[in-house]
């Protein structure tokens, strides 16, 4: 190989794993909006959409066009189909299939969770209270025996609603709020079919509920 | 990648430039999403914005024309008038579309701006028909400059003033008489005297006769002859030294004729000068001419075509309410959200000096496992004690 071809070659290597990188966090980004994980592309199938840069572009942004709208709506992309990259593009081609019935799912979870969660599925705190406004909070959840999590919380964090496929596993996380005057309701699919919600309300104290109401 | 249509985005543009007239925001442009009421909207914002153009060259030629004002002040009138007419018609557009029907006020504004308009036309009608009206003026300015003759406020210095300048020049042909009678009575005196002379001193005379020298009845009666004309002389020279001031009296008299003359006229011209005199000059044209009612008629129409045009938009029925309640609906998540931005902002600015509280997942408690209907929440939770569990775990707050 022509030594003078090397910078070339180092270039496009750094140029494919910036991509990757950028290709495993939208991946993750799927994760959080309820793609199983199962159906997200494996690392050396993202490393090939990563090399294959622009190629066929044209084509991808044919299929991909009568999805870009219902997509749209679940929340897994936003603005003109034309302003995202070949290799992003590619990667939801992908996975389409996997989001087809996201919507349905997410909305009969919002709609259907009634049931308060028993403490074997989902555990979290409930209350959290004296909080001072704008203090940020890590709440932890224990989740067991179920498929989905929905988390919606409410206006007031100004944070958008996560749909997480959990694989009919035992598992936790956390999520992080700004210490506000609201609620976090989780919505979770248990592996039988049911559906369970829990409401973690978080109270500001009072001197800081008056500055809330003052700004 | 594909670049978008260059096209597509300036009708956009443009279409959003209208509809931001009529005060739609940009979110509530893209969320009306019916070509119908965008095409209302547009049509809306274009007929208040040529019917203000219109209103603002009307208003300038009304100005410039018949109130005979500056270019530039004619120009900042029409502005200045336009300006409010625009805000006048906007509001009043917008109360349409928001209640459906054209309010009075609405309506009262038209009936004064077509008003306006009509006053326009005639004023382009005035400068289409400039000649005609000029000479109708001009007629009218002689027949007052008549009437002027007769009034007693010109009449008796103007006949005193014309007796005064007949006077002079009758002295001055009078002057130039006497001069050539003065001339005819030096020479005949001249003659006298060169006889008397010849009769005395024997001299020959022109005749070639030799005269005897004597002064006898001859000399003397040349002598005689000699005194008379210029006793005659004396007397046509004091005439004269009379009548020595007639030339600047005549001067004098056509001055004061030209002066009471030109101030007749500057009197017609002022009482038939500016927009009275050109109306009325207009009207009779008007009146006499059928030709002058067409071209009038003309300009009146021109006149009223954008007002039809505005009229036509306050007389579209509002948006569909389903569209309008969505736009509200917009307005008002706007609204919101830029609340809640503001409010984003000043709760972040604050997150960054306090500590961060972490909430563990509460201990299972096997007596509320066993029972959980006894101490649940309303919503089915069972608050009070995942509530102490969470306060129990809470590591990090601070100490208030």
């Amino acid at each position: 190989m022509s030594t003078a071809c090397a910078p070339m070659i180092e270039q496009l290597l750094a140029k494919n794993h910036i991509e990757l990188a950028r290709l495993e966090a939208i991946c993750r980004s799927l994760s959080r909006h309820g793609v199983p994980t199962s159906e997200l592309p494996q690392s050396n199938t993202l490393v090939a959409i990563a090399m294959l840069g622009d190629y066929a572009r044209s084509q991808v942004e044919e299929r991909l066009r009568n999805h870009w709208h219902d997509l749209i709506e679940k929340g897994l992309v936003h603005g003109d189909l034309t302003k995202h990259t070949t290799p992003h593009l590619r990667l939801l081609l992908t996975v389409q299939p996997a989001t087809q019935g996201l919507a349905a799912l997410r909305q009969r979870m919002e709609s259907g969770a009634s049931r308060a969660a028993p403490q074997e599925v989902f555990r979290c705190a409930s209350v959290v209270s004296d909080l001072m406004w704008g203090q940020p909070v890590r709440l932890d959840y224990q989740i067991d025996q179920a498929d989905y999590l929905l988390i919606v919380p409410s206006r007031a964090f100004r944070r958008l609603p996560v749909l997480i496929h959990t694989g009919n596993g035992a598992g936790h996380g956390n999520i992080e709020l700004p210490g506000d005057e609201g609620e976090v309701v989780f919505a979770v699919m248990a592996s039988d079919g049911q559906l369970y919600r829990h409401t973690t309300v978080f109270e500001l104290r009072d001197a800081d509920l008056l500055n809330r109401s003052m700004a | 990648m594909a670049q978008p249509k260059p096209l597509e985005i300036t009708v956009n543009s443009i279409f959003f430039f209208f509809c931001h007239l009529l005060g739609v925001t940009r979110e509530q442009f893209e969320a009306i999403n019916d070509s119908k009421v965008m095409h209302h909207l547009v049509f809306r914002a274009i007929a208040i914005v040529l019917g203000t153009i219109a209103f603002g060259a009307a208003v300038f030629a009304f100005a410039s024309g018949l109130l005979h004002y500056s270019l530039i002040s004619a120009f900042t009138f029409a502005t200045v008038s336009s300006s409010v007419l625009f805000l006048i018609e906007r509001n009043n557009i917008m109360e349409t579309i928001a209640t459906g029907q054209a309010s009075s006020k609405a309506m009262v504004t038209r009936v004064g701006v077509i008003s306006m308009m009509c006053g326009a036309a005639v004023a382009l009608a005035i400068y289409a028909m400039k000649d005609d009206i000029d000479a109708r003026i001009a007629e009218q300015t002689r027949q007052t400059l008549t009437q002027l003759g007769s009034d007693p406020r010109y009449a008796v210095p103007l006949a005193a003033a014309e007796d005064t300048l007949a006077q002079a020049i009758k002295n001055t042909a009078r002057q130039s008489e006497l001069l050539a009678k003065l001339n005819q009575l030096d020479a005949a005196y001249a003659k006298a005297k060169e006889s008397e002379v010849n009769e005395c001193q024997g001299n020959t005379t022109p005749d070639g006769v030799k005269r005897i020298a004597y002064c006898g009845s001859r000399a003397r009666a040349h002598k005689a002859e000699a005194e008379r004309i210029d006793q005659e002389r004396v007397a046509v020279g004091r005439e004269m030294t009379a009548l020595s001031n007639s030339a600047s009296l005549a001067a004098s008299a056509g001055s004061n004729l030209n002066a009471l003359n030109e101030k007749m006229n500057a009197e017609a011209v002022r009482l038939n000068k500016g927009a009275g005199a050109q109306l009325s000059a207009l009207y009779d044209l008007f009146w006499d001419n059928s030709a002058v009612a067409v071209i009038l008629g003309f300009y009146l129409a021109l006149s009223l075509l954008p007002e039809i045009l505005v009229w036509s938009a306050l007389a579209k029925p509002g948006i569909h309410e389903p569209v309008l309640k969505r736009m509200h609906q917009v307005e008002t998540m706007v609204n919101n959200n830029r609340l809640d931005v503001l409010a984003e902002s000043k709760r972040d600015h604050f997150t960054k000096d306090l500590p961060l509280r972490h909430v563990h997942v509460p201990h299972v408690v096997k007596a509320a496992v066993s029972s959980p209907g006894a101490d649940q929440t309303p919503d089915g939770s069972a608050a009070p004690n995942e509530s102490a569990a969470a306060n129990d775990t809470d590591t990090s707050r601070r100490a208030a």
